[in-house]
């Protein structure tokens, strides 16, 4: 019987072989993929010569060939997707017309069926481009369904990005909630993609939702939706328990811009979580000059959080001199708020009382 | 009993045999782990892998859920580098962010180039004070640049540095750089995914150090990436893949991220301000930190996780002479050393979870007691077996364990690096790599265990103090 010493060598010399031949088969698989990327790179040259004349409109897509084979096909989508990305959505049309031509959309269709996840994320991603068509529309509400969560969210983003009238919120959202997606912030962005026109799904969403998470994703699509008649039902999520759902309900009335919200908000100068403090500041500075406004402002620029009393000092000088004037009196009493004072006079060019410029200089 | 009997006794025989068995088993033992770690590494590489998509940065550089961030770059006596570091900075591709240089005292011309190069002015700034650092002399700023800030304070260390940078931050997340590095202009990007993707449960994430030796810089960007010519910076450029970068993908793995690299890491502020800041009085503040992080999470019973993500990258310059190298790593043992002991309450603890029950120990067990014994058994065995105790099948069994595990491991590191994040696209380069992962074990890995234990001793002595790191400049390091 072997002497655990000797088994102990031939393990180490066994490991030492395998990185070898590891190494090898790493050099020889850099080699064949520097090869295929030369091929791709003679290929995205030999296309960019044929996309741009059809990009430009100044050739029919139908001059364009059809692509060969797998490689060709990936090639192009790289090169697409290198155009979309320089000219920032410039020649969306014109993509989209090219990806339907050179078969985007059954290739699109292949990769969501690929059992590869990261496949099936370029098929999410690749059909997000493409133009409207039911056929799509449905491979990407079957991938709602998909096993991860990450080609949930994927597929999601996708059909909001398509504006696909066959979307339903709230199946969308309980496909999202099932797979824990719903923690992610990419989230908003498609509830904000999705909201224009929805606002009475979200409305009910909201109603119903169970978990703080939900009503923060939900507030955040009313903002987007516009959904100015939905203000009463945002105003009372100042009620809720969770700071984060009570700070986005007050992103969600600024950017309604709700004045009716005042009294409501009013009361929230005194809340316990300084990001919703914060979040009042930026609704009050959004509504200054209003009376309301800026003595919310002037109260919360005494505030013990830093954030708080500098984005309500900026505030304030945004209002009126009136006010201004009130905020250099009260300063006196805070070397903080005196420190603000001076930071925003020299950034807003505002003129500061010689009772407070002796304060400052005496600070300095 | 004179000293040729003692010499021929028995007992002695059998204690070396008995010290000797006891350094292979942990050797090993320590190998095995790093085997496992790399094997754990590997899935979490793929992963991220599919969080990486262009696409996906695309979405994320139009989207309203990226957060702003507020890049924190301490520096002290940074003349040589600071204004090509901080041209790298200016070009990331980021929807929002701010730049806040602190200038810690520096006694060379750092503040003079900075307001040279960029035309600032002194302004008036409030200073918050909600964490302790040394006074501030002045802020300066730009229209021209309006999201970039430079503060300059009394010196008082690294960690104060960053602690006046955090204060003065006005963005809900603070990314620590180091002064002499260079980011990837998409390193920002793909660094805060995790703070998109978990929100609630992100506390703070690192992303990858590499050495820009080598490597072509043009304009505070590496254009180009190809591995050191100089063999010390060869050995650090695998080093680098083999124990931070694998070693902590394996980690994040299993949930207990410890360091988080003070040259390129992302905090949520808050928590950071509500934890008092960096420490001062430690050369490993970035450590101290996430274990302390990790601390606080365990004790308000937060659910949180840390990350490191592999293909942001941060480029830093490596130590070229071996003098210089070994300042620098007696000063990260050192580091290491004080971390684990201020924060030993949580060794064996499973309030902390894996932090405490698997991170923490393996960190006193590989990296405290092994580098001693390493070094122990480099002396002994050879000794030993010319002398006639140890067997020869011993001293083979010995030498596969310490250079073809270890030959191994980094051979490993290397590839499955290279696999998945793909820096180097010539063959020669995973040529001369390969070279440098299997030369590295025979003379460069002892010597870094000799570093360790002179570090673990000048703990011991309660050394304090960085030492000096003369820097060349991206461009003459490259």
């Amino acid at each position: 019987m072997a002497s655990p010493l000797f088994v102990l060598i031939c393990i180490c010399l066994g490991l030492m072989a395998l990185a070898v031949a590891l190494w090898l088969f790493l050099l020889a698989y850099r080699w064949a993929d520097n090869g295929a990327r030369a091929r791709r790179q003679i290929l995205a040259d030999q296309w960019l010569e044929r996309l741009l004349p059809v990009l430009e409109c100044a050739s029919p897509v139908t001059s364009l060939p059809k692509v060969a084979g797998r490689e060709e096909m990936e090639a192009v989508l790289g090169l697409l997707r290198d155009l979309a990305e320089r000219f920032r959505g410039q020649y969306r049309e014109q993509l989209e017309t090219i990806l339907g031509h050179i078969g985007g959309k059954e290739y699109g269709i292949g990769l969501l069926r690929s059992h590869r996840q990261p496949s099936r994320l370029r098929g999410c991603a690749l059909l997000a481009w493409t133009g409207p068509d039911e056929v799509l529309d449905q491979a990407l509400l079957t991938a709602l369904q998909d096993p991860s969560g990450n080609v949930r969210i994927e597929a999601a983003y996708a059909l909001a990005l398509r504006r696909a009238p066959s979307i339903q919120l709230p199946e969308m959202m309980q496909a999202l909630e099932e797979r824990g997606a719903l923690a992610s912030d990419r989230v908003r962005d498609i509830l904000r993609l999705a909201a224009p026109g929805r606002s009475d799904q979200i409305a009910t969403l909201l109603a119903r939702a169970t978990t703080a998470r939900q009503r923060v994703l939900l507030l955040n699509g009313l903002s987007a939706a516009g959904a100015f008649d939905q203000a009463p039902l945002v105003t009372y999520q100042l009620k809720d328990s969770s700071p984060q759902v009570r700070a986005a309900a007050l992103q969600t009335l600024t950017e309604l811009g709700d004045p009716f919200a005042m009294t409501a908000v009013s009361q929230m100068v005194t809340d316990p979580a300084a990001t919703v403090r914060l979040e009042v500041a930026r609704f009050a500075t959004s509504m200054s000059p209003a009376q309301d406004a800026t003595e919310m402002l002037l109260a919360l620029a005494m505030d013990d959080n830093h954030d708080v009393r500098r984005l309500a000092v900026y505030g304030v000088a945004a209002c009126d001199a009136e006010a201004w004037q009130q905020l250099c009196v009260a300063a006196v009493s805070s070397p903080a708020v005196t420190a603000l004072v001076r930071e925003v006079a020299q950034a807003r060019s505002l003129s500061v009382p010689l009772f407070l410029t002796h304060e400052l200089q005496r600070m300095v | 009993m004179n000293f040729s009997e003692w010499f021929d006794s028995p007992w002695l025989e059998a204690a070396i045999w008995a010290a000797a068995s006891f350094i292979l088993v942990l050797q090993t033992a320590q190998n095995a782990v790093y085997l496992v770690h790399l094997c754990k590494a590997l899935p979490e590489f793929l992963r991220s892998r599919t969080r990486a998509s262009r696409l996906r940065e695309w979405w994320m550089l139009t989207s309203e859920a990226t957060p702003p961030v507020s890049l924190l770059v301490p520096g002290y006596n940074e003349e040589a580098t600071i204004v090509e570091s901080l041209r790298s900075m200016l070009t990331l591709r980021y929807p929002e962010y701010e730049i806040i240089v602190i200038n810690d005292g520096s006694k060379d011309g750092t503040l003079a180039r900075l307001i040279e190069a960029f035309e600032l002015k002194q302004v008036n700034r409030a200073i918050p004070g909600r964490v302790s650092y040394q006074p501030v002399r002045g802020v300066y700023a730009t229209p021209n640049l309006p999201n970039l800030v430079v503060v300059d304070k009394a010196n008082g260390g690294k960690a104060d540095a960053l602690n006046a940078g955090m204060d003065l931050a006005s963005h809900p997340y603070v990314c620590s750089v180091d002064a002499d590095s260079l980011l990837d202009s998409d390193a920002l990007i793909r660094a805060v995914r995790p703070f998109i993707d978990n929100p609630d449960t992100t506390m703070a994430v690192g992303g990858t150090i590499r050495v820009v030796n080598g490597c072509t810089v043009h304009a505070g960007q590496v254009t180009e990436v190809r591995p050191p010519r100089h063999w010390v910076e060869l050995f650090q450029a695998v080093e680098y893949l083999r124990a931070f970068l694998l070693t902590r993908m394996a980690w994040t793995r299993s949930q207990s991220v410890t360091i988080i690299s003070g040259a390129f890491g992302i905090f949520r502020r808050e928590t950071v301000l509500e934890l008092g800041g960096y420490e001062h009085g430690t050369v490993g503040e970035d450590m101290e930190l996430v274990v302390r992080m990790h601390k606080w999470a365990g004790e308000s019973g937060q659910h949180h996780r840390v990350w490191h993500v592999p293909d942001p990258v941060c480029w830093t310059e490596a130590p070229s002479t071996l003098d210089i190298l070994s300042r620098q790593r007696t000063r990260w043992q050192r580091g290491l050393c004080d971390t684990l002991w201020r924060h030993r309450d949580m060794l064996f603890n499973r309030q902390y979870g894996p932090v405490g029950m698997v991170a923490l120990p393996t960190f006193v067990l590989f990296d405290i007691v092994s580098p001693i014994l390493e070094v122990a058994g480099l002396l002994l065995v050879p000794l030993c077996y010319f002398a006639g105790i140890l067997s020869l099948e011993f001293f083979i069994a010995y030498c596969a364990v310490v250079f073809g595990f270890g030959l191994c491991l980094s051979l490993g590191a290397m590839i499955i690096a290279e696999f998945s994040l793909q820096h180097h696209r010539r063959i020669r380069d995973l040529v001369w790599l390969g070279v440098g992962a299997i030369v590295e074990n025979f003379g460069y890995r002892q010597l870094n265990s000799w570093w360790r234990v002179k570090g673990i001793w000048q703990f011991l002595q309660k050394k304090q103090g960085w030492g000096d790191m003369p820097r060349r400049g991206f461009t003459k390091a490259a």
